[in-house]
């Protein structure tokens, strides 16, 4: 299905009914956000929070603006990032520049970084210090390998995270190489723990009678080395995982298995195989064999069920599988292209998709906020255009920058 | 905190804020009430499993017969006095005990309840069951994880939406406390994991709609620069990455490949000429890659200046100086599965704002601590209670 071709999500104005959460979670909170993809993924979920999320670029501008896909001049990478945040232009070359970065630090709830030690050196912006000298500030520093440390000072991107981090080793067909996630996932992962350590602090320091801040660090690739149990079960076992494909590294059948039309992932733990063999009237009788009701037993003899499961999925469509499936309570869903999920009828009736006004590419649906909030859908909001705000934030906090602020026309 | 978990994103979520210093109790009651992370112990000791283990540390066990009445007003009394309910069943299992969101607000009006399904509470896919891999093929992430030229979708064998959503749900519950210390108020908070994996797919999501074409997988490229990819190494099975996002690095890595020609070539002098021969980029980078091993790889090109890693192994994290720099793991010690390493929350707070994980709790560990203590049940109630079988 064609994008343009989906209806445009239906008014959610009645949220502002239920009470309270019209403004988000944390309304009249503030914060101040500097860098790259994974402190701005941070952002973006602190901006859907409530927060007041104020993005420092330079007068050149973001170079997340210019990175694909680009359409009409916008960059969607961009506009998904920095939904409902304000843009405000300092120049780290001017004196007045650096010296209004200090005053919105003072102004602000939390301070989100993720630029490289060496743009923080240009700003003079040294954390430990900052939180010393505003001890109430939530400082959230989210890099690929962190601030201190071996690889402190190594370059950095996205690919580097996942790779470091040993997802990738094990993602891809076994015969082939390794491969990354989609988008820039190691850095949006890396955000989301910027975002739960942002979060975590501020009820600290809401609730501390101090109103002790923090500084909150996290990394790419830590954050990905802690998930997938890589390494306890190395560490226990003396094991590595190897790229398996889509298979299970448990539980068996469980993968993606081909149809006739395409493609569906099955998962049939042991309180599903009894229900799944009863979905098939005429399976291999060597499948009645009871020692197959355990999980270990099936990943033991992967191949023959893998043999026969291909047969079974080959002979229907997709659609009709995953029917089959469903109605015996047995975990199976299509391989859906990412279009087909956001048209599917739950992705519609949850009204996930919202209307946003994007100056320079009209009226277009953005991913809003994922989880609904006593019911209610929270809007994504426009992104904003270089420098849209720097007047506004820097006089509504009694900033003043001289001669280094400059509003960019667009 | 109270939690009625089972698997990974409910327990993980739970066990992240207990790393955070919360108090967390879990309640499990029997058959398919309990964690079926509990099941997968190699000699059926529900006490023996590593991955329940890893999924629960530092949280309080209780095992209460949930079909009971008396287990179900124990259930309630607990609710009463917690701030947080963490639940990842299908939608319709809390209700049917009893505890459905109406039932626990009316209970305690100010409680910050959070669901964690596959699909969400409500719609037409609302009760049907799902693991995480079913829910990376629902959202196109499936689709998406892949090389481009490869026929059969792949994605990964890691549960990543479970991951994502224990990551991102302690955020929302912590952000719901901030304003229910302000307005007195709790929230229901309904995370589907589908939706979430559509949020780290937000810029593909507004390309589809913005250009009306569904997006394909990219692989290792990138559309921005070149060369951008996952490229062979000397030994067995081993791999590095390697970025070049200047034309000043190409120049560097041209003088490290031992071809200093290739900084002026017109074919790659440009990270649109790069772009338009990505082919023959990748085949330089390959061959002088595949000539040594994957750290010689990172550790001289970073020296240059240029984004290079090692696809790392489980073994390769174990030794990484880096993760051991951040102590990004610690040993915990457990009753049944002895001594072990684990890696902790990837999240550091100054001021002690991480507490150390300990261990994760045998079944039922904690009934007196939580019942006597906090609900101040005299241990003359509790062996009633176990006696009828309300309580194990």
């Amino acid at each position: 299905m064609k994008g343009a071709d989906i209806r445009v999500a239906p008014d959610t104005s009645q949220r502002d009914e239920a009470g309270g959460d019209r403004h988000g979670l944390l309304h009249g909170f503030k914060a101040i956000e500097l860098g790259g993809v994974a402190g701005q993924m941070c952002g973006r979920v602190l901006t859907d929070l409530g927060v007041d999320v104020i993005k420092v670029e330079d007068p050149d501008g973001d170079p997340v603006r210019s990175l694909e896909p680009v359409i009409k001049g916008q960059s969607l990478k961009f506009t998904f990032l920095n939904s409902g945040k304000k843009s405000v232009v300092l120049d780290h070359r001017d004196d007045a520049g650096r010296e209004a970065l200090h005053s919105l630090a003072s102004e602000v709830d939390l301070v989100i970084v993720s630029s490289s030690n060496s743009v923080l050196e240009a700003w003079d912006l040294d954390l430990d210090r900052l939180h010393e000298e505003l001890p109430g500030l939530v400082i959230v520093s989210v890099t690929g390998f962190g601030r201190e440390g071996p690889f402190a000072d190594f370059a950095y991107h996205d690919i580097l995270g996942m790779a470091m981090g040993g997802l990738m080793y094990v993602s891809g067909d076994p015969d082939g190489s390794p491969v990354t996630a989609p988008e820039t996932q190691a850095s949006y992962f890396a955000g989301v723990f910027a975002a739960q350590g942002a979060m975590l602090a501020l009820y600290r320091r809401e609730t501390d009678p101090l109103r002790r801040g923090a500084l909150v660090d996290v990394t790419a690739q830590q954050a990905l080395a802690s998930i997938e149990q890589l390494i306890r079960i190395y560490g226990r076992q003396g094991r590595v995982p190897v790229r398996t494909g889509s298979q299970h590294k448990h539980v068996a059948p469980a993968r993606v298995y081909p149809t006739k039309d395409g493609h569906v992932s099955l998962f049939v733990t042991d309180q599903h195989w009894s229900s799944f063999i009863e979905t098939w009237p005429d399976h291999p009788p060597e499948l009645d064999d009871p020692s197959l009701n355990a999980t270990q037993e099936r990943m033991a003899r992967l191949d023959t069920i893998d043999k026969h499961v291909r047969e079974y999925t080959g002979r229907y469509a997709s659609e009709e599988f995953v029917e089959r499936m469903v109605a015996a309570g047995v975990p199976c869903t299509p391989v859906n292209s990412l279009g087909e999920f956001l048209s599917d009828a739950q992705t519609e009736y949850r009204r996930l998709l919202g209307k946003v006004n994007q100056p320079g590419l009209g009226e277009v649906l953005q991913i809003s906020f994922p989880p609904l909030l006593n019911g209610h859908r929270v809007e994504p909001r426009p992104a904003p255009h270089l420098g849209e705000h720097t007047e506004q934030i820097l006089e509504g906090l009694g900033v003043r920058a001289g001669g280094s602020v400059r509003e960019i026309e667009t | 905190m109270v939690e009625f978990t089972t698997a990974l994103a409910g327990p993980l979520a739970c066990r992240y804020l207990a790393e955070a210093g919360a108090e967390v109790i879990k309640v499990e009651s029997g058959g398919r009430g309990l964690d079926s992370f509990r099941i997968f112990s190699a000699d059926g000791n529900l006490d023996g499993s590593a991955r329940f283990l890893e999924s629960n540390l530092g949280v309080m066990s209780i095992l209460l017969n949930l079909r009971s009445d008396e287990g179900l007003g124990l259930a309630k009394e607990l609710i009463r006095e917690c701030d947080v309910l963490v639940d990842n069943f299908r939608p319709d299992v809390m209700e049917r005990l009893g505890l459905g969101v109406e039932a626990v607000q009316e209970v305690n009006p100010k409680m910050v309840i959070v669901k964690l399904p596959g699909f969400g509470s409500t719609g037409p896919r609302a009760t049907q069951g799902s693991w995480g891999p079913n829910l990376l093929a629902h959202t196109g992430m499936t689709h998406l994880w892949n090389l481009p030229d490869h026929d059969e979708p792949i994605g990964t064998q890691s549960v990543y939406p479970d991951y994502v959503a224990a990551a991102f749900a302690p955020a929302v519950i912590s952000a719901a406390l901030v304003n229910r210390e302000r307005t007195g108020r709790g929230t229901y908070v309904d995370l589907a994991q589908a939706e979430l994996m559509g949020y780290m797919l937000g810029a593909s999501a507004l390309e589809w709609f913005v250009t009306g074409i569904d997006p394909e997988p990219l692989g290792n490229r990138s559309r921005d620069v070149s060369p951008h990819g996952c490229y062979p190494c000397l030994g067995d099975d081993r791999w590095c990455v390697v970025v070049v996002e200047t034309d000043e690095q190409w120049a560097r890595l041209a003088r490290l490949m031992g071809q200093p020609e290739l900084a002026g070539d017109s074919r790659f002098d440009t990270v649109v000429g790069r772009l338009t021969n990505r082919a023959e980029v990748d085949a330089l980078v390959s061959g002088f890659t595949s000539k040594m091993g994957p750290f010689e790889v990172m550790s001289t090109l970073q020296g240059a200046g240029i984004a290079a890693g090692v696809v790392q192994t489980a073994e390769d994290l174990w030794s990484d100086p880096q993760l051991e720099w951040r102590s990004a793991v610690a040993e915990v010690t457990h009753p049944v599965l002895g001594t072990m390493a684990m890696p902790v929350i990837p999240i550091q707070i100054s001021e002690g704002g991480i507490v150390a994980p300990t261990s994760a709790p045998l079944l039922g560990e904690h009934a007196t601590q939580i019942l006597g203590e906090l609900l101040g049940h005299s241990e003359d109630q509790l062996d009633e209670l176990r006696e009828r079988g309300v309580l194990s």
